[in-house]
């Protein structure tokens, strides 16, 4: 569990207090969120343990974390198109006007970051031994594919799309259902890449945001202990009710885990053999 | 089961060349073991130390804290070492016929 | 780097653990990182005996030459591929969440989610110090499980694991490796500490041990029959039977009078008594010095506490936690049990890493009702009383001893309890130096998992050479400018576990002689640094 500031520094817990369980909870929700943020933002524990990688872990997330902040600022311009204001350079309304500069700070930088990120961490799967013995194809297909639509993004905006008024267009028909620009190629690949993200990556570990929420909030932190009437207590009761079924001889399968720990007598098992 | 022959004498071992039947030890059977020891001839002392051993195994089926053993035959560590070299645990309790001692020990 | 070398490190891959092509690796020492001073040329270390060629015929030994197990090869095909039917029954017991509900949550998270960034493979010492051998890799071993459950386990998965190249060849070759490597890591989880996913690799060796002991039976016999089940049967598993841990128990009064000129009664089977102390029985046969300064401890704070005369009562340890969930079960419920008999408050629990894990954290998941009664760690307690002033502690009895700390995995990474065995220290030892990296970051003794007490074959050889590595060479570290022969130096291991690597790897390198460096607990130091003793508590020789 993350500690507060003296402890949480050298990593102690409240095993080290005298009889913990008289002393008052230490699960904070704060202070978890406080370090899920700074896994999720920093990349925090990489960056203690393997800063190598995380120079260019760090700016692929960082560049993920825009380009999702982008397409939500699309959204909000294509939603402000839709209600009848222009989101142009020059506009009067301040929202309008935020929304202009901030989807294109937004693309430009995600996008650079992602070309950093992604190609860096493909260079070092490539090239680095130790990475490459335990790299799959689909490793370097996945960083291929963010680096593909990075780097399509950044040249669509460079080439053709320098206000982002296309894309912005393109998302404002996506919501009202109807007529959507006509997009030049860079944009239509860039796209096309996005669909095909969307419906690839459940299914790759770039889904693996998920299992570290479980890993670092279920697993790693949480150790609050059981205590009668708890919620921890009943899970053990109906676990020690399931039957075994392992077949080692020493353990006996068919009885219940209750039975077969709490009440095995070792004497007469020794005296049958 | 490797079986360990000496002078005409046979003695079921464990890898480890510690009796599997410590009731079929004796004298000759000590001699024997200590042989692998690299200890030719059991002197007064490895004997006083060795009856030590046996007596507490047969009295209460294990062999005896170290501090005890030194204690209570009035040798050192040391000197247990010195009778036999691969020490109480791994060379006294093994010429005395004891089975191998386990745990954290 | 010479170039032969170079193409050794490149030559082994996961899938070449299913080999039929004999031994896998072959240790050469020379090319593990070097020590320090005075051990920085090979020529003063233990060399890792070679199995006798009768042992090469009889047991498997095709991963490293190195037989921890002492695993009967089987004689016939028929028996091989009874053996891997039976691997594979254990392997699908494995993930399913009726048969693993102990378990499978972390270990499937650690299936699927590995980024195989190896950060893992640069915290583990077993496999920075070998040199790099890559069987030693952390996420050598995971990826074989990681494989076999996407094979076996995963719908779908005989097919896509050869679609995407992930393939791997079951037959009894590698299982009989795998068995091998699961007994390469020692479960410090420094590995677990580093992952940015929350990956644990040190449960994988842990989940590993099982399939080969529920389901196969296969186990380590000093972890089993000469272990958990001794234990069971006997009351310990030193097999101290009762009558011998009360006879101990009097011997122990009497040094104690000596030492100390301290007349008591130790306090055994008191019903009512605040506390139970668990200490692992193998204190009381090789440093018996630890419970009696417990006792000299407790009985100068005034603290109420028993020991305990029932079998099991008198034995803190728990070897399932290495190797078996049912055995780690069944004796932890008897440990419970006595408390409840005695009504105690609560359960303390003496130098004992591994006590300290299977009590206080894992037996947390299978108590329920009035069986959960509160478990502390001895350390808390006694930094509590010395922090109290109760026992008028003179550091300057400890001065002339330069004194560093070895941080026992599973007090410290595991469980958090970092500053009070450093608070203590610093209030009885003026000699105190911190080793690096301290703290949770510790490296392991070498001896954790039931390593320190199997001594089959030549495994301790390996274990003193590549498990304990790093740990001797943190100590040659910290010990640097007064390594010297004239300068007493202490390794305060409040471990027993710990104690008993050291011991033996100590031996193996002529330590004690060569640096005059020597090991013990804490209680001893405490009680060594009160005042009225007329000589120092325990005796400055090999023990």
């Amino acid at each position: 569990m993350p500690n507060g500031k003296k402890r949480g520094k050298y990593g102690g817990s409240y095993f080290e207090e005298i009889d913990w369980w008289t002393k008052p909870s230490n699960h904070s929700f704060f202070l978890e969120l406080r370090e899920m943020m700074k896994e999720i933002l920093l990349i925090k524990t990489l960056y203690r343990h393997n800063r190598s990688l995380w120079i260019f872990s760090f700016p692929l997330h960082l560049g993920l974390y825009l380009l999702i902040g982008f397409g939500f600022l699309l959204i909000v311009g294509g939603i402000l198109i839709l209600s009848g204001l222009s989101v142009i350079q020059n506009s009067a309304n301040i929202l309008s006007k935020s929304v202009y500069y901030l989807t294109i700070a937004f693309a430009v930088s995600g996008s650079m970051l992602g070309i950093i990120g992604a190609s860096g961490l493909f260079v070092r799967r490539a090239f680095d031994r130790e990475l490459r013995l335990f790299s799959a194809w689909t490793d370097y297909f996945n960083l291929l594919l963010l680096l593909a639509i990075s780097a399509c993004l950044l040249a669509g905006w460079a080439t053709s799309d320098g206000s982002l008024d296309l894309l912005r267009a393109y998302t404002a028909a996506l919501i009202s259902i109807g007529q959507a620009p006509v997009m030049p190629g860079i944009l239509q690949i860039t796209l096309g890449l996005v669909s095909f993200f969307f419906l690839y990556f459940p299914f790759t570990h770039m889904s693996h945001f998920i299992g570290k929420y479980f890993a670092f909030h279920k697993v790693r932190w949480d150790d609050r202990a059981s205590a009668a009437g708890n919620k921890i207590e009943a899970g053990v009761k109906e676990a020690l009710s399931k039957k075994l079924n392992w077949s080692g001889s020493h353990v006996k399968a068919g009885m219940t885990w209750k039975q077969a720990t709490t009440d095995f007598n070792p004497k007469a098992e020794d005296d049958k053999r | 089961m490797p079986v360990f022959e000496y002078n005409g004498i046979e003695i079921k071992v464990d890898d480890d060349g510690f009796m599997e039947e410590p009731e079929k030890w004796n004298e000759p059977v000590a001699l024997a073991l200590a042989s692998v020891e690299g200890v030719s001839a059991l002197t007064e002392k490895h004997w006083k130390v060795i009856k030590y051993l046996r007596e507490y195994y047969l009295q209460f089926g294990m062999a005896p804290m170290i501090r005890r053993l030194c204690k209570e035959t009035g040798f050192s560590l040391k000197e247990i070492y010195e009778l036999f070299p691969s020490g109480p645990a791994k060379g006294a309790c093994k010429v005395a016929g004891l089975t191998k001692p386990a745990g954290c020990v | 780097m010479t170039k032969d070398k170079m193409m050794d490190k490149e030559k082994i891959r996961v899938s070449d653990i299913s080999g039929k092509n004999g031994q896998m690796v072959e240790l050469d020492p020379s090319r593990f990182l070097p020590l320090l001073s005075p051990y920085d040329t090979l020529e003063l270390e233990p060399r890792i005996s070679p199995l006798t060629a009768e042992q090469k015929i009889k047991y498997e030994c095709d991963l490293d030459g190195i037989s921890a197990i002492m695993l009967p090869r089987p004689k016939t095909e028929r028996e091989k591929r009874t053996l891997v039917d039976k691997f594979l029954s254990g392997l699908t017991k494995l993930f399913d969440k009726e048969d693993n509900w102990t378990f499978i949550q972390p270990l499937l998270l650690t299936m699927e989610y590995c980024a195989k960034c190896q950060t893992c493979s640069k915290a583990c010492p077993i496999f920075t110090q070998s040199g790099g051998i890559e069987i030693y890799r952390p996420t050598y071993r995971s990826e074989i499980l990681r494989k076999l459950y996407k094979k076996y386990i995963k719908p779908g998965g005989r097919a896509i694991s050869r679609m995407t190249g992930e393939d791997i060849d079951v037959n009894w070759e590698m299982i009989a490796r795998l068995a091998e490597l699961s007994y390469r890591c020692t479960i410090c989880r420094r590995c677990a500490q580093v992952c940015p996913m929350g990956v644990d690799n040190g449960l994988v060796t842990h989940e590993l041990r099982k399939i080969f002991s529920q389901e196969m039976g296969i186990n380590i016999r000093q972890l089993h029959e000469l272990g958990s089940s001794q234990q069971l049967l006997k009351g310990s598993s030193t097999g101290m039977t009762p009558a011998a841990f009360k006879d101990n128990i009097e011997f122990m009064e009497n040094e104690v009078k000596e030492r100390t000129g301290l007349e008591f009664k130790w306090p055994i089977d008191k019903a009512g008594a605040d506390i139970l102390l668990y200490h692992n029985a193998g204190e009381f046969l090789a440093w018996p010095e630890n419970p009696e300064a417990f006792a000299v401890i407790l009985d100068a704070a005034g603290i109420s506490y028993t020991l305990s005369s029932d079998l099991l009562g008198y034995d803190g340890v728990n070897y399932g936690v290495w190797y078996d969930d049912i055995q780690m079960a069944r004796v932890a419920l008897k440990h419970i049990e006595i408390a409840k008999k005695l009504g105690v408050k609560k359960i303390v629990i003496g130098e004992c890493g591994h006590s300290h894990k299977a009590l206080a954290v894992i037996a947390d998941r299978i108590l329920t009702g009035d069986f959960i009664i509160p478990r502390e760690s001895s350390l808390t307690l006694l930094a509590d009383i010395v922090r109290s002033g109760r026992l008028n502690l003179d550091k300057s009895r400890n001065e002339d001893i330069f004194v560093t700390l070895h941080d026992p995995c599973n007090m410290v990474r595991l469980m958090g309890i970092v500053e009070p065995q450093r608070e203590i220290l610093r209030a009885v030892a003026p000699g105190f130096r911190e080793m690096t990296p301290h703290g949770v970051d510790n490296y392991c003794c070498g001896g954790g998992s039931g390593f320190a007490i199997i001594d089959n074959a030549n495994f301790p050889d390996w274990r003193h050479a590549v498990a304990g590595r790093m740990k001797l060479r943190q100590i040659l570290d910290v010990f640097r400018d007064v390594i010297s022969p004239e300068h007493k130096k202490y390794v305060c291991a409040p471990c027993s576990n710990c104690k008993g690597q050291f011991r033996e790897m100590f031996v193996a390198y002529g330590i004690f002689e060569r640096c005059n460096i020597l090991y013990g607990g804490l209680a001893e130091l405490i009680v060594n640094a009160m005042p009225n003793l007329k000589k120092p508590f325990f005796d400055w020789e090999w023990r």
